[in-house]
């Protein structure tokens, strides 16, 4: 046998010898494949689709978490009505976190402003400086009249923010020699109101008073108004007599109540004063006609200072005469005091000025000369006022009709005064005609 | 270039590496390709490590199990038959320490039983027991692989990490010897 043919054999024993176990394997694995799929593969791919789960829902809650956090809280809701419309979302440091005009007026006066993150003080005084530059608060204009409200669910807060607004206007206004009426409000943000504020683009703080107005006054029809400006509303509270007392508070925006041109009456009715001229510094008295509301009565700290009343009047010390004056010529319809310069009867929150000429006995429930009274006034809170000289009979005492000089009141008059010389509570308030 | 030498294995090895892949997926079809390509080599190294074709068919079941069981450990480097003999080599020896234990009979017994049971060619029979027999180890992994499955020297050389030189004077001794035994058997 040659090597070669040695090798054949060789090489055709080994590949007949060669068993073929593929069968016998692959009946092996098949078992084997399937433990090793039920035994690897499917706790992980459990594994991997919970931890999947479980990321994406993280993330998920991640996503929206962020987002809630970068959202601006509104916390108030501040709007400010003249005839522009302008509504300031506030956030709880006070910010504006939005703002929106809600007329084209509006939309002139916020031409080229970015009020957002600004604080609410500096976008109001943006905002009036705006309406007062672009004509839409006359600084001749006696008939100037804001109305601002706030809504918020705490009364505290809203509270807070109305006095700094009002604060701040009144600055602006001061800063760019105008003046005018604030309204004041605290609105309660009602679907009504939500609704009546959407449907007439309005402000929902100008709904609130539009709703307020035609609540009062079953005639008027809370749509209509809704299209009138506040200075419109204003005058139409003027004609119908409208109390607004339960509605908005009332504010001049001047330290001086003479030169106001909106004041409001002892009912807080808004009228309308004479357009301010210059002043007389000594003499000249102030004289509005006497209030004739009935829930309000001088105070007894006041002294009756109507002059041929038959009472000894009142001297106070020429320092104790008021700042602000009614100017001379409107003195005839003007509230009228004592010549010498006493003040007003009245308490601190609703001072009575007597007409000039004016005599006789006072009501013993309001303190106002009878004559002006006759008998209307409500006669509430049992406080009773002397009959001949119109104080507090616990002031009075009895005094005037046994000494000739009344009861020192000049010192508590000119406190009084002094205590509010610009308020309008400071003043009788009445109609200058 | 770890596979069988003949024409078709050239293409064939080129595809090992992606088989090995295919099998590690689970491709019970690239398992059997694998096998096709692989028994007789294994086979060829089995019997020349043990010399019983019983034990080397056992061996080889096992030594495909293994392959199917690890083959997610196998590290493509180009030399999958390697990994197999690897596999194969620590199986065999594993046996045979088993039976040096048990001090069992002598595979020289069974060696006999490769030319009754399977191999019906007497001279195909007589050659194969003469090389299990006359040849050593080295010797037998050496000239089976070259002989029987048509690996080059160099091939041998790299799969059973054996110096060239060694591999060649091992074989030139190896075949003298083996011609010789079955020249002399044969009478």
């Amino acid at each position: 046998m040659t090597r070669k043919e040695m090798k054949q054999s060789l090489k055709n024993a080994v590949l007949t010898a060669t068993p073929d176990v593929l069968g016998e394997i692959l009946a092996v694995q098949n078992d084997y494949a399937v433990v090793e799929f039920k035994k690897e593969s499917k706790p992980k791919s459990h594994i991997s689709f919970r931890m999947a789960s479980c990321a994406i829902a993280a993330a998920f809650m991640l996503i929206i978490g962020i987002f809630y956090m970068v959202q601006p809280t509104v916390d108030s809701i501040v709007s400010i009505d003249v005839n522009p419309g302008i509504e300031l979302s506030v956030d709880p440091q006070d910010t504006v976190v939005k703002y929106r005009a809600l007329n084209e007026d509006a939309v002139k006066v916020l031409d080229g402003m970015n009020l957002q993150g600004t604080e609410l003080g500096v976008a109001t005084d943006e905002i009036i400086d705006s309406m007062v530059q672009k004509g839409y608060l006359s600084p001749e204009s006696p008939e100037n009249t804001i109305l601002i409200s706030v809504a918020n669910d705490d009364a505290q807060k809203a509270q807070r923010l109305q006095n700094k607004l009002t604060t701040s206007v009144d600055n602006t206004l001061k800063r760019n020699n105008a003046k005018a009426t604030i309204l004041q409000q605290n609105e309660s943000l009602t679907d009504d109101v939500k609704s009546l504020a959407k449907e007439n683009n309005i402000s929902v703080g100008k709904a609130d008073f539009v709703k307020k107005l035609a609540a009062t006054d079953e005639s008027l029809n809370a749509q209509d108004l809704a299209a009138m400006s506040i200075k419109e509303l204003t005058s139409l509270v003027d004609i119908h007599q409208i109390e607004l007392s339960g509605v908005v508070t009332t504010e001049p925006s001047s330290e001086d109540p003479v030169d106001n041109d909106f004041v409001s009456d002892g009912d807080d009715n808004i009228v309308k004063d004479p357009p301010p001229s210059e002043p007389e510094p000594d003499n000249s008295s102030s004289n509005p006609s006497p209030d004739k509301k009935p829930d309000k009565k001088p105070s007894g700290d006041n002294d009756d200072t109507v002059k041929d009343s038959g009472i000894p009047p009142v001297t106070p010390p020429e320092s104790s005469e008021p700042a602000e004056e009614e100017p001379s010529e409107n003195s005839s319809s003007a509230v009228t005091s004592d010549p010498t310069g006493a003040p007003p009867i009245g308490d601190p929150d609703q001072n009575v000025l007597i007409e000039e000429g004016d005599i006789g006995p006072y009501c013993e429930y309001c303190g106002n000369l009878l004559s002006i009274c006759e008998g209307k006034c409500d006669q509430s809170e049992g406080k009773q006022f002397c009959q001949n000289c119109g104080q507090l009979l616990s002031v009075c005492n009895g005094a005037c009709t046994e000494a000739v000089e009344p009861v020192q009141p000049s010192s508590a008059a000119e406190g009084n005064l002094g205590k509010n010389p610009g308020s309008i509570e400071g003043a009788v308030m009445q109609k200058g005609t | 270039m770890l596979v069988p030498g003949n024409r078709d294995n050239r293409k064939k090895e080129q595809l090992t590496d992606t088989l090995m892949r295919e099998v590690a997926n689970g491709d019970r079809t690239a398992f059997e390709e694998l096998y096709r390509m692989t028994q007789n080599s294994v086979y060829c190294y089995l019997l020349s490590i043990v010399k019983s074709h019983s034990t080397a068919e056992d061996l080889m079941q096992d030594t495909y199990l293994s392959v199917r069981k690890s083959i997610q450990h196998y590290i493509p480097q180009g030399k999958p038959l390697a990994w197999i003999f690897t596999i194969a080599k620590n199986l065999a020896y594993m046996e045979l320490r088993r039976v040096q234990k048990q001090e069992t009979s002598d595979f020289s017994d069974e060696e006999n039983q490769i030319g009754v049971d399977v191999i019906s060619s007497t001279v195909d029979n007589l050659v194969l027991r003469k090389a299990l027999e006359v040849l050593n180890e080295q010797e037998r992994k050496i000239v089976l692989l070259h002989v029987t499955q048509g690996f080059k020297f160099r091939e041998v050389s790299s799969l059973l990490t054996i110096p060239l030189g060694t591999v060649l004077s091992c074989y030139n001794r190896a075949i003298k010897k083996l011609h010789k035994a079955v020249n002399e058997s044969s009478g």
